[in-house]
């Protein structure tokens, strides 16, 4: 019966060599993003030398090459990864919060509400997500990293708020809903104490999912040049700077490259996981 | 049947009309007009004035929305301010390429992804199936925009085997013979198409791996085998013609990514198609087409997701329940 339990069953997601590895490496990112200040061996946007040290191929000096400023690209990827970690996470923290928010008011009001709300969701997933934060940067230009963490953070949601409504809806007929409305507890309570609870692991796939999508969101949008200005680093725009001259400066495209790649596999194998440990299965049942 | 069609017909029509809306409020809250940042200096604050005027832009806003919903219902998708033309011929001349990319690299993609699902289901558990596993995980974790960067890097700029941007030869096409261009807008067509195809194919077959995986083991697939249907036959036909069912709504499900895919694709191969127009519009400010470019890719994708889910009942009459 323990094993039931969807957060002993989350537990289980974590075994085995891909998903360890997983962990180490989005482990080794996120300190790498938190003491880049400290631990970068230059800053991201000193220029030491314009002329003679552009454009140089990785050396010892410079393990991942310097860029068309002659900036070090190890560095540049290092502060990189402040930004574009910090933007995803930002964005599906924001998105967790809506998308609990609309999902469970929407499952646990029924009725029109949920109606309303889901037609909504509907229509908001069916669009080209790419295209409608295209057009918002068309009419705002270039957003700051602040704009960019609720664009991405309110375009993130539909999805969310649809696993838990589902959820929710399961659970509020469950016995010890029934049992706490029969002993007078309040709605609103019951949501919060007894309801959303049973909900938190769905929700911590879902936000895993979501993270696995943001990275390349952001990432592509800042290639295109609508994503994290210039000169602030991310590994997106790094890519950008360095496309131009992708086959001769091969080194400022393919090592944040590298470092996007590897954080969404990472992000993507503990998700699918995760997703597998929770899914029904006939043992559990 | 028919009330399914129009339910769906319906329920399209409803998200192009939220997303246009959705469209033209973002558009419209923002600050500025096309005519706000011209750095011409001899552009006064008079002649934006009667540009403004002359364009409708000084009007109330729901009066604009009005005009502008009427206008997309007649087709007429405004001026373009950058080029100077309407946006409808702009659309004409580059819409179509983005669906001869799309249309291929879906067609391709599907026909792989069926292939591969279906081998990985066969082969289920041997050691080469864990190895194709690895990759289309692997490859549905790579960005477009970098699949699309390392294509370029190696197979246009190392080997040089396909051109790496545009969708003709800009010195030759004119000169070849009928088929001379068809096989150069192949040979042009064969890296981005063939990008979107890799990444479509690898989800299919994640999708096609698992309704393959569930139909095997079922009674009628055993009882093929029963009846001496050697293993390529009770596979190829008892088992794969059963778990094809999902693959028509599938296919609708990969119009979203597509679009957003052909985007980085037709950006970083310079194919000329809407995406490309669309990124060019954003940068030189030219509303009227990002909005047609926004409606009318919202369009196909709801028309896509809609057609596919009626195919899918024609197809399979066990799904018409009349619910």
């Amino acid at each position: 019966m323990s094993a039931s339990v969807p957060q002993a069953r989350l537990a289980r997601a974590f075994r085995g060599v891909a998903a360890r590895l997983s962990l180490a490496l989005l482990a080794l990112f996120v300190l790498t993003a938190l003491v880049a200040p400290n631990a970068a061996p230059y800053s991201p946007n000193a220029q030491p030398n314009a002329d003679t040290g552009k454009n140089q191929p990785p050396s010892h000096a410079h393990p991942f090459g310097t860029d068309l400023y002659s900036r070090d690209v190890l560095s540049r990827v290092m502060y990189g990864a402040r930004v574009s970690l910090g933007v995803a996470a930002a964005s599906v923290l924001l998105a967790v919060v809506v998308g609990t928010t609309i999902g469970a008011l929407a499952g646990f009001a029924g009725g029109w509400v949920d109606a309303v709300c889901m037609r909504m969701v509907d229509a908001l997933l069916s669009v080209p997500r790419l295209l409608l934060l295209i057009v918002v940067v068309a009419s705002t230009g270039q957003l700051p990293v602040a704009g960019l963490i609720l664009l991405l953070g309110f375009t993130s949601w539909p999805g969310m708020s649809r696993i838990v409504r589902g959820e929710v809806r399961a659970v509020r007929v469950r016995d010890f809903v029934l049992a706490a409305r029969a002993s007078g507890v309040p709605e609103r309570r019951i949501l919060v104490s007894h309801v959303l609870p049973g909900v938190v692991p769905q929700v911590l796939v879902a936000a895993t999912l979501a993270l696995a999508s943001v990275i390349p969101l952001e990432a592509g949008l800042s290639y295109l040049g609508f994503g994290v200005k210039l000169p602030t680093p991310s590994w997106g725009n790094i890519i950008r700077e360095g496309s131009d001259t992708a086959v001769e400066n091969w080194w400022m495209v393919l090592f944040p490259g590298l470092a996007i790649v590897a954080t969404v596999l990472a992000v993507n194998t503990l998700g699918e996981r995760m997703r597998e440990a929770l899914a029904p299965r006939p043992a559990d049942s | 049947m028919l009330r399914l069609v129009l339910s769906r017909a319906g329920q399209a029509a409803v998200v192009v009309a939220v997303v246009a809306t959705m469209a033209f409020v973002l558009v419209h809250l923002a600050p500025g007009d096309p005519f706000s940042n011209a750095d011409d200096p001899s552009f006064t604050g008079a002649m934006r004035a009667r540009e403004r005027t002359r364009w409708g832009y000084d009007k109330p806003l729901p009066e604009q929305y009005v005009r502008w919903i009427g206008n997309l219902a007649r087709g007429e998708f405004g001026w373009s301010h950058e080029r100077s033309r309407p946006v409808s011929d702009v659309l004409r001349e580059t819409l179509p390429n983005t669906l001869l990319l799309m249309g291929t690299a879906l067609f391709v993609g599907v026909v792989a992804g069926v292939a591969l699902g279906t081998w990985q289901a066969a082969r289920h558990l041997s050691p080469a199936e864990r190895a194709s596993n690895l990759l289309t995980i692997g490859l549905l974790s790579v960005p477009e925009f970098i699949l699309s960067l390392g294509v370029v890097a190696l197979f246009a700029g190392h080997w040089r085997w396909f051109p790496a941007s545009g969708m003709v030869d800009p010195a030759w096409h004119e000169s070849f013979s009928a088929v001379g261009r068809a096989m150069d807008v192949l040979r042009h067509l064969a890296l981005p198409a063939g990008t979107l195809a890799a990444l479509t194919a690898a989800a299919v077959s994640r999708y096609h791996r698992t309704a393959m995986l569930a139909v095997l083991p079922e009674e009628f697939v055993r009882t093929a085998r029963a009846k001496g249907a050697s293993e390529r036959v009770a596979v190829l036909h008892h088992a794969l013609r059963n778990a094809l069912g999902p693959l028509i709504t599938i296919s609708g499900l990969m119009l979203p990514a597509l679009f957003g895919g052909a985007v980085f694709v037709e950006q970083i191969f310079s194919w000329p198609g809407m995406g490309l127009t669309m990124i060019n519009a954003v940068n030189g400010r030219d509303y009227q087409l990002v909005l047609a470019g926004v409606i009318v890719s919202s369009v196909l994708v709801a028309a896509g997701g809609a057609l596919a889910d009626v195919l899918a009942v024609i197809a399979d009459p066990r799904l018409r329940t009349e619910a």
